[in-house]
């Protein structure tokens, strides 16, 4: 559904899941035109076959002065608009209201699917009528001025938005930003074990490699646990893995999440069993899964073509330094039960203070690199200035990176709250990066 | 082409962890050739039509319909309907456009496939209910048809034995039918019609029948190159998908459009001219338009001066004037002086060079002029029948009446049909729908019936609604409701109504009638240039003659016990009448079968057989 720079996906709110126009294939496959077609009183919508020169479609499209929507995305979109308006085509050009004469309906579709029958259904009939009363929306209408209404009417040149598409809402809400956190501690622990005992830091024993791949593990499975609690259909997870559709990275994704715990397991199998090839290889295998499983959800969201602000190629580091930061910060906060070796100890606090640190200046190229959309420009307003500037300069910034490098550097001994800051820090960020641009109407 | 599974697919699929996506092995034929598409399934096929269902297309779910025609009745357009009776549960499934019929053309709003929406309602009323408690008190009882037919029948005789015939009304809102009832009403002697038309649309009728006699205006906007319109036609006003589609039409061809209307409505963003005039001020511009036509000599003489009584004008208003055209012009400029667009700017807010620039572009297209006004400012405004009156004098002055591209009277576009039986016409006057201190009403006083019943001009002692719900829609709903609940003035309530409305909480009995599908009716309208005629029926009567199965009346094969109205006057009228003293009876025998009760297919068979010959 974010895949769609078009918004034109939605969850079917009878069997939820994923539905879109399939241009009535049950119609065409038969000789039909597509109900739409069909059905228009002014033949406003014309359908056909453009490679057949007596078509009407044919004939209009060389005709005509046509226009698509987006072509920047590639999608080769073969739906045309003669005189086509662009104040009626791109949602940017007009304002959202709140409430509309004829649609004031601004929550019917997707998550929000059947909200009223929800929100309804525990109530009285008389808590129904006073919900959907126009009163008790505080509606407010600018005072009527009769002798200057139809100058205003006639004059004001500005497009002004009066129906729109229910909002969808935010489809991908926590538990994708949840998920973003476990899998980069899950990822992190691992890269950061493998790290320290590469460059051979004293004290990567047996104990911490247990507990390391026992950690590993576990978030793994919370990863998997909010992957699947996320779909509307959680029975349509097997789909994924079991439908693959290779461009996909939605599948990469799960195929590495699933191999990534397969090698872990391995190594835990090879660690039980004192089998050293075993664990040499399974702890190669699990590091290259491991930097996939840190990474793909860059690529994921460069596939969401609808999300501008997601295209960024600084979402790859984005998401190798957070990867990074959850590891060590994790790693701290098992010191206080696990007694690392001080070589170890130095270690981990290292990374800690690089990574955010590295974390601070990739946020700020991020937003100040100059943006080429409109939509992305207004995500960045968004986070800066707008809706989530106080979660991001508090939450993200301040309480997430700064005051816990601070601390690092004051007061070591205080590392294990720098280290609670960091992993907060991480889930704010993600929250804000993924319902930010979410914001932003496509249609 | 198709789905390829992949290796992990097909094991997948094999051991069961996901449903099997097999490929159609018995597709359904193709209607068309690749790349060619129709709109609808072939008359032909009708019968026997075979599909995919929408949401189960992926795995090739099939269904067999029987298909079977009809018309839409959520406005008055009457657009055609093909209903779609499943095969399996022999219930309508879905209604989907009729590509043959005239006005419509196969394309429908959404009110016309929301017809599903009416006949599946779980709220509709399914069997005759009769009050137990007080009116109004909501408390009922189901009872058998057999006994409200005598008992309702019994009632109404007495009176007319009685002589109280003006104790009996029938008040309808939208008709939906070519003169039925007005012949029933006849039958039974009585001046029993009561309508909603004074709270509607009498304004605009008013106007026109000023002029010409008919009381409708059917412009030809397919043709047109000019149209003005004074009320928001596109998915909102009168006629509006047979009108819009033949707006569109006309503007596709070079036709430009006009709207006069304080709303941007969707016809105001469509049009070329949007002139947002103060409500009430429309008449203003419109004589403004006039002056224009006629001081730059826009008019077309040759029709001004052959159907316009000018010397009759001249020899009453101005006396002694020699009767030459060249006065009447020069007096008509005298009148109109005052009517200046800066005039109309100031009454209307529209800005005088648009309506110069309109008036132009009127007298340009001149007979190619089409107009329409039906309710918008017709309606509700003191004095709105001149809307109608000064649009239709445009009409008149650029020669547009009758011609191609032109406006009509409404009745050159419309069919009467000619029944078997004609009774003569009602000896009685019904004071409480034509009041004689309102001589000049156009159409029946009937937002002051509560009133007269109230002030004790009389009482109805038999009084049915049927697609009227004045508690809701008139503008005084509280004075509906305490005639209706006071058993003095109204004897007996009978709403005839498929579902539950606000007046029918106040009746003594509530009937269950069709909707759409379920109802026959003959419809005609002046919906364009052109006449043509609809035939409205219950689809699963239809049905059920196709499959042979035995059926007399149509109830028996609606839901419930759902009547259609047809039948249930038939009914009645036989049982007012059982012994055939009063005349009644000799009004409703079958034109075929002697001295028998006539059936509602005979009573179409006989309207159809006179049009085939």
């Amino acid at each position: 559904m974010q895949a769609c720079p078009y918004d034109a996906l939605y969850i079917d709110p009878d069997t939820h899941t994923a539905a879109k126009c399939n241009y009535c294939a049950h119609r065409v496959d038969i000789g039909l035109e597509p109900a739409c077609v069909n059905v228009c009183p002014e033949h406003a919508i014309i359908s056909g076959d453009m490679d057949d020169p007596n078509s009407e479609i044919a004939q209009l499209l060389a005709r005509e002065q046509v226009t698509v929507r987006k072509p920047e995305k590639y999608t080769g979109p073969n739906v045309f608009y003669i005189n086509g308006d662009s104040a009626s085509l791109t949602p940017s050009e007009t304002d959202r209201q709140d409430q509309y004469i004829w649609g004031s309906q601004n929550k019917g579709v997707g998550h929000y699917a059947r909200f009223l029958e929800k929100t309804t259904d525990r109530k009285t009939f008389e808590d129904m009528v006073n919900e959907l009363s126009p009163s008790s929306r505080e509606m407010s209408f600018p005072p009527i001025n009769p002798k200057r209404s139809v100058e205003v009417l006639m004059e004001k040149a500005k497009a002004k938005r009066v129906y729109d598409t229910p909002d969808k809402g935010i489809l991908w809400g926590w538990e994708v930003a949840g998920y973003v956190l476990t899998k980069a501690i899950s990822s992190g622990v691992i890269l950061l074990l493998v790290m320290a005992d590469l460059l051979g830091v004293k004290g990567v024993t047996q104990e911490v490699e247990y507990t390391t791949v026992f950690i590993s593990l576990f978030f793994l499975l919370l990863t998997g646990i909010l992957l699947v609690k996320d779909l509307d259909q959680p029975k349509r997870f097997l789909y994924v893995l079991l439908r693959p559709h290779w461009n996909s990275w939605l599948v990469r994704g799960g195929y590495s999440i699933t191999f990534f715990g397969l090698f872990v397991s391995v190594w835990l199998f090879g660690l039980y069993f004192n089998i050293e090839s075993v664990v040499l290889v399974a702890r190669w295998l699990s590091v290259l899964a491991g930097l996939m499983v840190a990474v793909y959800t860059a690529f994921l969201f460069a596939q969401a073509k609808g999300r501008d602000f997601w295209q960024s190629p600084m979402l790859v580091l984005h998401m190798l330094v957070h990867s990074l930061m959850a590891g060590s910060a994790f790693f701290v906060l098992i010191g206080l039960v696990v007694a690392f070796s001080p070589s170890m100890n130095g270690f981990i606090l290292l990374i800690l203070k690089i990574s955010t640190v590295v974390n601070v200046i990739l946020i700020g190229i991020e937003l100040s690199v100059p943006h080429a959309t409109h939509d992305s420009k207004s995500v960045v307003e968004m986070i800066l200035k707008g809706n989530y500037s106080k979660l991001f300069w508090i939450g993200a910034m301040l309480l997430g990176n700064i005051i816990p490098v601070l601390i690092l550097f004051v007061n070591p001994q205080w590392a294990f709250t720098s280290a609670l800051f960091v992993l907060s820090g991480i889930y704010v960020t993600e929250k804000i990066w993924i319902e930010a641009p979410q914001r932003i109407s496509l249609t | 082409m198709g789905h390829q599974p992949t290796f992990i697919e097909k094991i997948a699929e094999k051991v069961g962890l996901i449903p099997t996506l097999r490929a159609d092995e018995s597709p359904l034929p193709s209607l068309t050739e690749p790349g060619k598409l129709q709109g609808f399934p072939p008359p032909e096929k009708w019968d026997d039509w075979e599909e995919y269902e929408a949401t189960g297309w992926a795995r090739k779910e099939k269904k067999k319909y029987s298909i079977v025609p009809t018309t839409c009745f959520n406005c008055e357009s009457a657009c055609g309907l093909l209903a779609y009776i499943d095969k399996t549960t022999g219930a309508v499934r879905k209604f989907e456009g009729n590509p043959y019929h005239p006005a419509s053309r196969g394309r429908n709003c959404a009110k016309g496939p929301a017809t599903i929406n009416q006949i599946t309602d779980p709220e509709r009323i399914l069997y005759p209910l009769k009050r137990t408690g007080e009116r109004g008190e909501g408390k009922w009882e189901r009872v058998s048809w057999d006994n409200v037919l005598d008992d309702i029948a019994g009632k109404i005789r007495k009176a007319l034995q009685e002589k109280r015939h003006n104790e009996v009304a029938y008040h309808v809102g939208r008709p939906g039918h070519e003169g039925y009832m007005d012949r029933v009403l006849k039958s039974w002697g009585i001046d029993g019609h009561n309508s909603h038309t004074n709270v509607c649309s009498s304004g605009a009728r008013f106007g026109y029948n000023l002029w010409h006699g008919y009381d409708r205006p059917s412009p030809d906007h397919a043709n047109a190159d000019f149209i003005l319109l004074i009320s928001a036609h596109l998915e909102s006003g009168h006629y509006f998908n047979p009108h819009a589609q033949r707006i569109i039409e006309g503007m596709m061809a070079g036709a430009k459009l006009a709207v006069m209307d304080p709303r941007l409505s969707n016809t105001a963003s469509m049009a070329n001219y949007w002139m947002p005039s103060y409500p009430g001020s429309e008449a203003a511009v419109l004589l403004a338009m006039a002056k224009i036509l006629i001081d730059e000599n826009l008019y077309n003489r040759d029709f001004v001066e052959n159907w316009v009584n000018w010397k009759e004008y001249l020899e009453h208003d101005h006396p002694g004037t020699s009767l030459t055209f060249e006065n009447f012009i020069t007096k008509l400029k005298e009148v109109y002086t005052e009517y200046t667009p800066e005039f109309a700017e100031n009454e209307s807010g529209v800005k005088a060079e648009m309506i110069i620039n309109v008036s132009r572009e009127i007298g340009k297209a001149g007979s190619r002029f089409a107009t329409h006004n039906w309710r918008a400012a017709g309606s509700g405004n003191l004095g709105g029948w001149a809307v109608a009156r000064c649009l239709h004098f445009l009409n008149v002055l650029t020669g547009s009446v009758g011609t191609v591209g032109g406006t009509s009277p409404s009745a050159w576009n419309k069919f009467k049909p000619n029944f078997f039986d004609n009774p003569p016409a009602q000896k009685f006057w019904n004071e409480l729908h034509f009041p004689k201190e309102y001589p000049l009403a156009f159409f029946e006083m009937s937002f002051l019936l509560p009133h007269f019943l109230k002030e004790g001009r009389g009482k109805l002692d038999v009084y049915f609604t049927r697609v009227f719900n004045p508690v809701w829609t008139y503008p005084d709903g509280f004075s509906w409701i305490e005639a209706l609940t006071d058993k003095s003035k109204i004897g007996m309530h009978i709403a005839l109504t498929p579902t539950w409305n606000e007046t029918a909480y106040y009746a003594d009995y509530v009937l269950p009638m069709g909707h759409a599908s379920e109802r026959h009716d003959i419809n005609s309208y002046e919906t364009h240039s052109g006449v043509w005629i609809a035939f409205r029926q219950p689809v699963l009567r239809e049905a059920a003659r196709r499959n042979g199965k035995p059926f007399t009346f149509t109830y028996e094969v609606n839901p419930g016990e759902v009547w259609e109205e047809d039948e249930f006057w038939i009914e009645l009228s036989w049982r007012i009448d059982p012994d055939g003293s009063l005349g009644i009876r000799d009004h409703f025998k079958s034109p075929y079968r002697k001295e028998e009760k006539i059936t509602v297919d005979e009573y179409y068979q006989f309207i159809l057989n006179i049009l085939k010959a």
